[in-house]
């Protein structure tokens, strides 16, 4: 047993330590892109002046905050997808399997609808009361099957759950000829622009409680990947693993996307990835997801920012277009 | 903004045939048409289409809030048999029957009315709709209208269309008269910059393609945003910070009230037009409707931008 965990604990610290340096890379150059090297020297020289003070404002005030966000929402999806492929089995579950898309969409299109500018943050909270309610009901279905057909029914009560909300998300749309549409699609697609301190400490702190009490879980995980029955002829409480890890990855997942919208592709593709790059032993994969999927999503919503600068485009167009070839060639190169 | 390019395809191939002389030309024949009280009068709408209804129109829908305002200025309110559930100006226009939402009108209703007139904007409907009501020998005025002097000339056509030629003179006269007022009053004042935000979660501004960035020039300001490629573009906040707007506008259905609305800003204090106060909020549904209400556009614009300008003439008079 001793010979097996050494390596793989060093195995985790190298891949931790090598995928760190990518993210520090990928917030740096995101902070620093735009900026001219004059700019940069006036900050830590302590110049003052109003050409200083402006890029510093610029840098620490928008771009710093925004990089950041994108760093812990990448992170968060990409974890609780590498969660969800696994529980599942599923090779095509996503964190948004479980109705969480749908319902963190119907969450902000009512409070977006109902509203409007009166309250800053009811679309963000809205968006994860609609998350919970999404999960809680596929849950709530589920639990009637805890034996082999519980991850078929989680998965189409998902599926149907999500259906379920989106429809409703579009009638309300429809009904009240919002002329908030641009304000939605944004929300849909995603949308970092709007990141401050406030969101990022708060989704930092869920979404690194939530992955650690994922982490420590991380061998139970590998034996509910090796199947149920294995897992309980081994010892594992199968039924309330599943639900405590699913939960965690679930609840992550909804403050993700209370605060950036629904950015897909992200917690689909980053998992697979690294499972491809590093084998699908939880005790690496967690890590180099949580850090894979910021420096992600980190450089996704830099592109997105710069590309047609001062114009923004969507970031999870970026996501679907830099991710969908990256995996393709991955795949390919097996 | 893909619906628009697609709905000019068709009648651009006609179009082309058609140059500006032609097009006034067939407006002084269709006005001498309606002396000769022939049976059908025509006009050219926005997609270069020749739009031909019976003389006189009876029964008119209107797709957009800023079309049906044109209506009731024209004084043909009473031929409205169908607007949208967003047409609320002005007050009586609550008395027409709505025949679905603002973008998506209920097809078997309108057909219901049984219109002999049906009014647009080019993005109010999907060209499929536009083609089913003209299949059915609905003659649809599509208005596209993106500058005060397009509108101008939309109000003189609808005249003409409903045979109120004069009342559209006069109304047309009488904005003029405001937009002289206004030029005169600017003329010597300075152009300051500004930022219009049409959303702020996300920002989202009017550049110089828009109606709004239209009126904004003619108010005598430099748009910030000008230059850029689409109407309403999202748009990025670090560079809002380095051009620092003097005046910031945004709409009023971005917040509850004017309070409210300035504290949106407040967290941006790096912007001058933030530590001045020169925030300001429009009304929505005033600027978002190219038709009658330009001048007052016009005019609350360059009040704000000008405000020394307005003072002083205030004090002249």
């Amino acid at each position: 047993m001793s010979t097996v965990r050494l390596p793989i604990h060093l195995k985790t610290i190298l891949v931790s330590l090598g995928l760190l340096v990518a993210l520090a890379a990928a917030i740096v150059v995101s902070v620093l892109i735009g900026t001219s090297a004059a700019d940069v020297r006036a900050l830590f020289g302590g110049v003052a002046g109003d050409e200083v003070e402006r890029a510093r404002s610029i840098l620490l005030g928008y771009r710093l905050p925004r990089t950041l966000l994108a760093a812990v929402a990448g992170g968060g999806l990409a974890s609780a997808g590498a969660v969800f492929q696994g529980v599942l089995r599923n090779p095509l579950a996503d964190p948004y399997l479980v109705g969480i898309a749908a319902g963190g969409a119907l969450g902000a299109v009512v409070a977006i609808v109902l509203f409007g500018g009166h309250w800053i943050y009811s679309t963000a909270i809205f968006a994860f009361l609609g998350s919970l309610l999404a999960v809680g009901i596929v849950y709530g279905l589920a639990a009637t099957r805890r034996g082999a057909g519980y991850v078929n029914t989680v998965i189409l009560a998902g599926i149907i759950v999500g259906a379920f909300m989106n429809s409703l998300m579009l009638l309300i749309l429809s009904a009240s000829g919002s002329d908030e549409l641009q304000r939605i699609l944004c929300w849909l697609i995603g949308d970092l622009s709007l990141a401050d301190y406030t969101k990022v400490a708060a989704a930092a702190a869920c979404v690194l409680v939530g992955w650690t009490l994922i982490y420590f879980n991380a061998n139970r995980l590998n034996l509910l990947i090796a199947g149920d029955e294995t897992a309980a002829v081994l010892g594992l409480n199968v039924g309330r693993t599943r639900v405590y890890i699913m939960a965690t990855a679930a609840m992550m997942t909804g403050v993700v996307v209370s605060v950036s919208g629904t950015i897909g592709f992200v917690g689909l593709v980053v998992p697979h990835a690294m499972r491809l790059l590093f084998g699908p032993d939880n005790r690496v994969l967690l890590p180099a997801s949580l850090l894979g999927g910021g420096a992600f999503l980190a450089a996704a919503d830099t592109v997105a920012r710069v590309a047609a600068y001062p114009v923004e485009l969507p970031v999870g167009v970026i996501t679907a277009l830099a991710g969908a070839p990256f995996f393709l060639y991955l795949l390919l190169r097996r | 903004m893909w619906y628009p390019s697609f709905l000019r395809k068709k009648p651009a191939r006609r179009s082309r045939s058609i140059s500006a002389p032609m097009i006034g030309l067939t407006l002084v024949l269709c006005a001498v048409g309606f002396v000769d009280a022939s049976k059908s009068i025509c006009v050219t709408d926005d997609l270069s289409r020749q739009i031909c209804v019976k003389n006189p129109v009876r029964r008119i829908v209107s797709f957009a809030p800023s079309l049906t305002e044109i209506v009731f200025e024209l004084q043909a309110g009473d031929l409205l048999v169908g607007r949208t559930a967003r047409c609320n100006r002005p007050n009586e226009a609550a008395n027409v029957p709505v025949v679905g939402a603002y973008l998506n009108p209920d097809l078997e209703r309108v057909i219901a009315v049984q219109p002999d007139l049906v009014l647009t904007t080019q993005t109010g409907v999907r060209k499929e709709l536009v083609q089913r009501l003209e299949g059915l020998g609905i003659p649809v005025f599509v208005d596209d209208s993106g500058s005060p002097d397009a509108v101008l000339s939309l109000i003189r056509r609808l005249g003409v269309l409903i045979s109120q030629e004069a009342k559209a003179s006069a109304i047309i006269g009488a904005l003029e008269e405001r937009r002289e007022a206004v030029r005169k009053r600017i003329s010597r004042a300075a152009s300051p910059t500004v930022l219009f935000a049409v959303g702020i979660r996300p920002l989202v501004i009017a550049s110089g393609k828009s109606f709004i960035g239209c009126l904004l020039r003619e108010a005598g300001a430099i748009n910030i945003a000008e230059d850029a490629a689409i109407p309403f573009p999202r748009y990025s906040i670090e560079e809002v910070i380095r051009k620092d707007p003097d005046t910031i506008l945004m709409l009023d259905k971005e917040c509850p009230d004017k309070v409210k609305c300035r504290e949106e800003w407040i967290r941006h204090s790096q912007l001058s037009a933030v530590r001045n106060g020169r925030v300001h909020t429009l009304d929505a549904d005033l600027m978002a409707r190219p038709g009658t209400g330009i001048m007052e556009c016009l005019e609350t614009l360059a009040a704000i931008l000008h405000p020394e300008a307005f003072q002083q003439g205030h004090r002249g008079q």
